[in-house]
């Protein structure tokens, strides 16, 4: 099926298109959508959203782009409002669990150091990258990401994220100095607590 | 070369991408400074995190999911998009044909009651006026016949 069937297909509801649409890209979108959200259960369920949202605004899918490019696009943007939700979701828990326990006199919100056996873990490891990943800025994170772990070239990031390669190439560069900068105070910082 | 070039520098040298000259500053640094070498295998070691995590695999029924939830999607906007008259009038022609026919039922069974307590009637006037005028009940003959063989 080529790319204008498979649309004309999607536009005329055709069960045979959505198959194959399903097919094609469901592993690429859950990836992606699990790269920013680090969850694969919450990827799989945005992964519907993402192709519901496709096959809602099909018929609004302007050529410009390949369908592929459209529909990172779309994932990108489904992942991003996941994390927005969540992260209002967490200040929210934050808040209440603050009022709570500011009647017993303690403060809920306090990290944890890092201890060496933990650490050494591999789900450790993960939140330590996950946690510096998140910080970033918005655009930062979503070229390191499409970078790093959907190995793009910044041809592809710049028509997924509508810039320019050279934006792209300037946005990576912040982003991996930024991110070196957080991890080598959290290595500074674990490397003093635990000599 | 100092500190702070060794932080600054990590995914340049973890990539490759320093010169020759500077990754060999690099290293030789590494070997004189045992923090910025323990700083550099802690930085690999979570960003290998990177290339692990491209070797999960999302659940192999997921993509199932994906077309059921497309295609109830699909079977609501064909609801949504029904006319009026699949909308509501169908279920309220549905519910009156039904109601016409047990209407129709009902009044097809009180009729064959009627049919039975008339011709019950009927059988009792008939017996009264045979009463009346004497004639006695009709005899089978064929059937005394063969009752008597």
């Amino acid at each position: 099926m080529t790319e204008p069937e498979l649309v004309d297909g999607l536009i005329n509801q055709d069960k045979r298109a959505i198959q194959y649409l399903v097919d094609l890209y469901q592993k690429d979108v859950i990836k992606t959508a699990y790269y920013f959200v680090s969850n694969m259960e919450d990827a799989e369920d945005l992964s519907q959203e993402v192709f519901l949202e496709i096959f809602r605004s099909i018929a609004r899918y302007k050529k410009h782009s390949s369908l592929s490019t459209w529909i990172y696009r779309i994932a990108v943007n489904k992942s991003l409002d996941h994390l927005r939700r969540q992260k209002r979701r967490n200040i929210f828990n934050q808040v209440k669990s603050f009022i709570q326990v500011s009647h017993d006199g303690t403060n809920a919100i306090s990290k944890d150091p890092p201890t060496l056996d933990t650490y050494n873990e591999d789900n450790e490891k993960r939140k330590i990258l996950d946690t510096a990943v998140n910080s970033l800025p918005e655009n930062q994170k979503i070229a390191f990401i499409l970078n790093k772990y959907e190995e793009m070239a910044y041809k592809e990031i710049a028509e997924i994220m509508n810039l320019s390669v050279s934006s792209v190439e300037s946005l990576l560069h912040r982003a991996k100095l930024n991110l070196q900068k957080k991890l080598v105070n959290y290595f500074s910082e674990y490397i003093k607590t635990n000599t | 070369m100092d500190c702070s070039f060794i932080h600054m520098n990590l995914f340049s040298y973890q990539e490759k991408q320093l010169p020759d000259k500077e990754n060999k500053e690099f290293e030789a640094h590494l070997h004189s400074c045992s923090e910025c070498s323990r700083i550099v295998s802690e930085f690999q070691s979570v960003t290998s995190v990177i290339e692990l995590r491209k070797t999960d695999e999302p659940n192999p029924f997921a993509g199932t999911r994906i077309v059921q939830r497309i295609e109830s999607e699909m079977e609501s906007i064909k609801e949504k998009s029904d006319p009026l008259f699949l909308r509501v009038l169908r279920p309220l022609s549905v519910s009156a044909l039904l109601l016409i026919a047990v209407i129709i039922g009902f009044s097809i069974v009180k009729q064959g009651e009627q049919g039975i307590i008339e011709n019950i009637n009927h059988q009792n006037d008939i017996q009264s006026i045979k009463s009346d005028l004497n004639i006695p009940d009709f005899v089978d003959e064929d059937e005394t016949f063969f009752a008597n063989k």
